[in-house]
């Protein structure tokens, strides 16, 4: 059980939240990112949509930034116990936030492509997707900054009913282009998916939520555990 | 089919163990029982009767005046306090390590022999073959084994700790207690001993105490933390250290102490 | 104006921060450390100086022991005088003399060298037809054409600085005693033609030599001074006697002691006669005749008395050169009779023993050959000055009472003046030092006896006796001291419990504390006693106490562990005392009187198995005296064993248990570890580190040891002997010097030697204190101790 007693070195308590800061920072910038790119969904702004593929690198150094910075709070404190444990936590949080990025890129490069092509978005397929994303990535990071457990339960929870809405706009992708007999439209069909798995993302960081509280891996249990 | 072992007693028995300077109570009723060929690490703030601890499995305190002490510490099954216990003897079966090395003012040779000696054992054959026996498994033989007969003062600080735990497994004993063995040397001599820490227990048992929680969790196998004389959490050395159970616990080893 | 010409700007000097006032030194503490450090490295050089200082001041003091004599030629004066005469010096050495034709005394003025007759005449215009010099008494024995003898005294005027004499006023006086027979008939017998003159106080001897015809017969003539209520009386003849019949040959040179119990003679025959004279029957008779007295043929040119008139000096005409003296010799048939022997032995001259002068003061003398002249001392047979190649033969030779200054008249009449400066001739190393045959013993010896009741006593100052007694005294308190010190300093420091220590340390400081005074007293006087009949109980204590305790240490070791488990940690001592008191008090007043007689039995059975058991006695005293030939003293060195060790344990225990103690607990704790036990620790570990500490502590017990006055002096015979007899006593340089030192006079051959014995016990601890300092420094970095 994580203790709340201040570490004795200032600077070392210092290092610790600053990580975790740094990560939701980082977390907050790709969610905000995300809810422009609903936007631009709705109003096909393509303005907006060369801003926020311009914007991705930047966010790639943070996520790199946060690695290393990582890597130099393990050398320098040699953390036991739950400060290991939540230092390996934002570890794989940062890593995933990359993950994310690269899945926000590729999902504006696809809508990008979809408005110069002029092809219909089906906004009412995806955009509940994206919102549910965005609301369970929201709602790990939140966890992870917050150290709520009972949070990071619940995007596990979620992420179900996002899974189940995801094969639901997939089939119905499919019915629709077979009804049209026009062909599949693979961009829609990788945005879904990238999609799917930013929640998968959310996912990860909500399972080294709960490591670091418990040390248990839930990844791979179920939900039972 | 019932195939029930035949009861063995751990090698070392501490049976709910207080132990007293005067009035002043050290240990408050301590139990754990260490395991054979295992490292167990005791740690904890100062003062909070590791050493105390220590130095009661092979007696020595018992010089210290106004000392007394309640439960009991047993080696193989036996207590140490059994009036028939004759303390020199036990002292050949639990060897000790401290915290600064004191080879005594002799040659290499002479200082691994001692225990022989005072033991009666001269006989030049039994001696050397100790020598080269307990040299080797300090790790220290190819470094000396030229100069043997040369003062025990000429060696570096690592080499004359290793000298010292040399002398201490010359007898084979059952039981090594180190106190601190390396606080006094520098990294690399520090990990040459962990190093020959890691070899030495397949025939020994070894207790020690440190100070240094990442020698601890390099090299011991169990750990106890000890608190103002109380045993807060002993267990597995991964566990302790990734995921304490006890709150004092995880406040001492993660800094978080008030 | 050209840009190169504005010359540049200094760049402004680097200024040095200003020191902040905290880290700035007050001047106070400056001075204070500056003041301190000159007085601390003043106060070093003030101890060595004053070490120094003492030691030459022993030196300054000693040095003149080892002086050789010094012996000058007057050249200014050397006035050319009449060889016709027999010369005398007086006491200053400033106015030679010289008997001239029986008829006057001519002084030497010695400014201008004339001379002073003053005749003087004989009653009835009887003539001198012998006389002879004796210079210590400054007169001339005279025999007459009439048979008589008497004497002729000189006073030269001058006293002894060669000031003018208060009495006479610088006029110098001739005066003719009384004439005496020599025969109890009052007839001259032949003619006279030798003599000699003995003053033994109240009695005078002349022996006279008579041509008689063609024999020469030897007559002795006694007066003893009448005593009567009124005053002294007069001298009256007490005796005449007649030697001529023991005498075989012609005498040549006779000799009487200032006893007046001893007549020597020496025959053509080179033979030496010696006679004593008898109070019993007053008779003189021959004791011994001696014959080749140089062990060959050599002729004997000069026999002389040396002072004292118990040896004489026996010079040979091929120029040997030795001392015969009287000391008691056995006889054949067991008697001890006093007879004279061979003494002493000097390096021949090259040449024969022309002449011979003493001192009346000390036993110096002089003698001449030919060509040489050599300054000798009698006791020592050490030659004090040689002049080896004269330049003139002397024809005569003449000293005064002291021989401070003598004169040597050569074949033309000149005078040679010599001035003798020789302080302590009776000292030099081998009087103090070597084996020295004085008189009256029988073989040589090293005696320690400095002064004596008469005025030509023989000072025995040999310092080994004392060196020997110091170093006895020494061996049997260390004896008694480091063994007990030692063990008790491993007890208290490694296996006593610490509330005991704690009384413990304390009590050896009191007992270091006893002043050595009040331990001599007790020993002389209470202890002494004491132990003189208790000497076998407690040897059966030495050896009961020891045995009887590891006897029962041993079979503590066999008693099961839970008994001694009990009693550990130190409390042993609580087991083992009262059996150790137990021990000594049966062996105190029981055991010593119960064992002594069947020992002395055993004993006595032993020794008669190479036949010496028949001797008297059942105690050990008897056994002691009687038995072994040894003495037995109440005030022996077995009690001043005891008594320094008192003085001494305490500052061996002190030492050595601080440097005990002081072994780092470390290694003591790394040992016990290791499952040594308390003796095994003490022995392989802390011993060894210990030993400079303890070696340190053993130097300075023996120093102490060595330089114990007191103890020594009250506790002890104080004899000088040189004697390992453990019931015997013992006289140290320390107490010696205590003893002698308010009695010397200052100055005096006496008072330096006891300056030397003082030097001697100064180097001996110094070099004692530097060999332990060295010895302790090598230890020290042989076991790396702080």
């Amino acid at each position: 059980m994580p203790n709340t007693h201040k570490h004795i070195l200032p600077h070392y308590e210092a290092a610790l939240t600053g990580l975790g800061d740094q990560a939701y920072q980082i977390a907050q910038i790709l969610l905000v990112q995300l809810s422009s790119l609903k936007e631009v969904f709705e109003r096909a702004d393509l303005n907006r949509l060369n801003q926020i593929i311009a914007e991705t690198p930047s966010i790639e150094d943070k996520a790199r930034y946060l690695q290393q910075d990582g890597t130099n709070v393990l050398s320098q404190f040699h953390p036991l116990g739950s400060d290991l444990r939540f230092v390996m936590a934002v570890s794989r949080t940062s890593d995933k936030l990359m993950e994310a990025v690269d899945e926000l890129q590729g999902i504006a490069k696809g809508m990008k492509k979809e408005l110069k092509n002029q092809t219909p978005l089906f906004p009412e397929l995806i955009l509940p997707l994206l919102s549910m994303a965005i609301e369970e990535l929201r709602d790990a990071t939140d966890s992870l900054q917050e150290k709520d457990v009972e949070k990071a339960l619940h995007v596990r929870v979620n992420d179900k009913k996002l899974d189940k809405a995801h094969r639901k706009a997939l089939s119905a992708l499919i019915q629709c282009a077979s009804e049209n007999q026009s062909g599949l439209n693979v961009s829609l069909l990788l945005i879904i998916r990238s999609i799917e798995r930013l929640g998968d993302i959310a996912k990860t960081i909500a399972a080294s939520v709960v490591f670091y509280d418990d040390a248990r891996d839930i990844r791979h249990t179920s939900l039972k555990g | 089919m019932n195939d029930t072992k035949p009861y063995e007693p751990p090698i070392i028995q501490v049976d709910d163990f207080s132990f007293f300077y005067g009035d002043k109570q050290v240990l408050h009723n301590i139990s754990m029982d260490f395991e054979e060929n295992k490292v167990t690490a005791l740690i904890g703030p100062s003062g909070c009767g590791k050493s105390t601890l220590l130095r009661n499995i092979n007696r020595m305190n018992d010089l210290v005046p106004g000392v007394h002490h309640q439960g009991d510490i047993r080696i193989d099954g036996t207590s140490l306090y059994d009036p028939k216990v004759e303390v020199i003897s036990l002292r050949k079966r639990v060897g000790m390590v401290f915290q600064k090395y004191n080879p005594f003012p002799k040659s290499i040779y002479e200082n691994i022999v001692f225990p022989l000696r005072v033991a009666g054992r001269n006989s030049r054959s039994e001696l050397d073959e100790t020598v080269e026996r307990s040299l080797k498994g300090a790790a220290l033989w190819d470094e000396v084994k030229d100069k043997l007969h040369q003062s025990a003062y000429g060696l570096s600080g690592g080499q004359q700790q290793r000298l010292c735990i040399a002398r201490a497994i010359a007898n084979r004993p059952q039981i090594l207690l180190m106190d601190e063995p390396c606080a006094a040397l520098d990294p690399i001599a520090t990990l040459k001993i962990e190093d020959l820490m890691e070899d030495l227990k397949k025939d020994l048992t070894i207790v020690i105490v440190t100070h240094n929680m990442q020698q601890a969790t390099r090299i011991s196998d169990k750990t106890a933390f000890l608190y103002l004389g109380n045993l807060i959490e002993y267990g597995d050395t991964a566990q302790i250290f990734t995921n304490p159970k006890e709150e004092q616990t995880e406040a001492y080893i993660t800094g978080r102490f008030s | 104006m050209n840009q190169d010409d504005i010359p540049t700007q200094e760049q402004p000097a680097y200024q040095p921060k200003p020191v902040p006032k905290r880290f700035l030194v007050s001047k106070a503490t400056l001075w204070c450390d500056r003041i301190m450090t000159k007085l601390i490295i003043g106060g070093g050089f003030t101890v060595i100086v004053a070490v120094f200082g003492i030691l030459f001041f022993l030196l300054a003091v000693t040095l003149p022991l080892f002086k050789e004599a010094e012996v000058l030629e007057d050249v200014k004066t050397s006035p050319v005088v009449p060889t016709d005469g027999s010369w005398g010096l007086d006491a200053s050495g400033k106015r030679p003399y010289l008997f001239r034709h029986g008829k006057e005394i001519d002084f030497l003025n010695q400014e201008d060298g004339t001379l002073t007759p003053v005749p003087f005449t004989l009653p009835d215009n009887e003539q001198i037809t012998a006389y002879t010099y004796h210079s210590g008494l400054g007169l001339y024995p005279i025999a007459t054409d009439a048979g008589k003898v008497g004497l002729i005294t000189v006073k030269s005027g001058l006293n002894g600085h060669g000031d003018p004499d208060v009495e006479t006023g610088g006029k110098p006086e001739v005066k003719v005693g009384e004439l005496y027979p020599v025969t109890e008939s009052g007839e001259p017998i032949g003619k006279i033609i030798g003599l000699t003159y003995a003053d033994a106080g109240d009695k005078k001897v002349f022996v006279t030599l008579h041509q008689d015809a063609d024999k020469v017969r030897t007559f002795v003539m006694s007066l003893e001074q009448s005593r009567s209520l009124v005053s002294d009386g007069e001298l009256e003849p007490t005796g005449y006697f007649e030697l001529s019949e023991q005498i075989d040959g012609k005498p040549s040179k006779i000799l009487a002691n200032m006893a007046g119990d001893g007549i020597v003679v020496v025959t053509d025959k080179n033979e030496i006669v010696y006679f004593a004279f008898d109070e019993n029957t007053e008779t003189w008779n021959k004791k011994q005749t001696i014959k080749q007295a140089f062990g060959n043929d050599e002729g004997i040119s000069v026999c002389e008395w040396l002072f004292g008139d118990m040896s004489f000096v026996l010079g040979g005409k091929n120029g040997s050169l030795s001392i015969f003296s009287l000391y008691p010799q056995t006889q054949a048939d067991g008697t001890t009779t006093r007879l004279f022997g061979k003494t002493k032995e000097f390096e021949p001259l090259n040449g024969p023993i022309t002449h011979y002068i003493s001192s009346y003061i000390n036993r110096s003398f002089l003698v001449t050959s030919p060509t040489q002249m050599k300054l000798c001392y009698g006791t020592t047979a050490d030659t004090r000055w040689e002049e080896p190649k004269l330049n003139f033969s002397p024809i005569q030779v003449v000293g005064n009472h002291e021989l401070t200054s003598f004169l040597a008249q050569d074949a033309e009449g000149k005078l040679h003046r010599y001035s003798v400066d020789d302080k302590h001739p009776e000292s030099g190393t081998k009087a103090l030092v070597g084996k020295i045959w004085y008189e009256g013993y029988d073989a040589p010896k090293w005696m320690w006896q400095s002064v004596g009741g008469t005025d030509d006593y023989e000072s025995k100052i040999s310092l080994m006796p004392l060196i020997f007694g110091t170093l006895k005294g020494t061996f049997y308190a260390l004896i008694f001291a480091v063994p007990v010190a030692l063990l008790a300093a491993v007890y208290t420091s490694h296996f006593m419990p610490a509330s005991v220590k704690k009384v413990v340390k304390p009590l050896m400081e009191i007992m270091a504390s006893l002043p050595s005074v009040v331990l001599g007293f007790f020993g002389a006087l209470y202890l002494a006693p004491k132990m003189e009949d208790k000497v076998p109980a407690i040897i059966m204590m030495a050896i009961l106490i020891p045995a009887v305790a590891i006897l029962f240490a041993w079979f503590w070791t066999t008693r099961p562990i839970e008994w001694r488990n009990k009693i550990s940690h130190g409390l042993e001592y609580i087991v083992m005392i009262p059996v150790i008191l137990i021990i000594a008090w049966v062996c105190w007043c029981y055991l010593g009187y119960w064992v002594e007689e069947p020992i002395v039995d055993m004993v006595r059975g032993v020794m008669s198995l190479w036949g010496s058991g028949d001797f008297q006695g059942t105690t050990f005293p008897e056994l002691w005296r009687n038995g072994f030939d040894m003495a037995y003293e109440q005030r022996n060195s077995l009690v001043v064993g005891f008594i320094m060790g008192f003085a001494v344990i305490p500052v061996i225990f002190t030492i050595s248990e601080d440097a005990l103690s002081n072994v780092p607990p470390s290694l003591i704790a790394a040992s016990e570890a290791l499952g040594a036990s308390r003796w095994q620790i003490v022995k392989t570990i802390v011993i060894p580190i210990a030993s400079a500490g303890i070696f340190s502590a053993l130097m300075i017990g023996l120093g102490r040891a060595v330089g114990e006055t007191m103890i020594v002096l009250m506790a002890t015979g104080n004899t000088p002997i040189m004697d390992w007899n453990i019931f015997n006593g013992m006289r140290t340089l320390s107490a010696n010097i205590a003893t002698e030192l308010p009695e010397a006079a200052q100055g005096s051959t006496h008072y330096r030697v006891l300056f030397l014995g003082g030097l001697i016990l100064f180097s001996l601890t110094f070099v004692l204190n530097t060999i332990a300092e060295i010895v302790r420094q090598r230890l020290r970095k042989r076991y790396h101790i702080v």
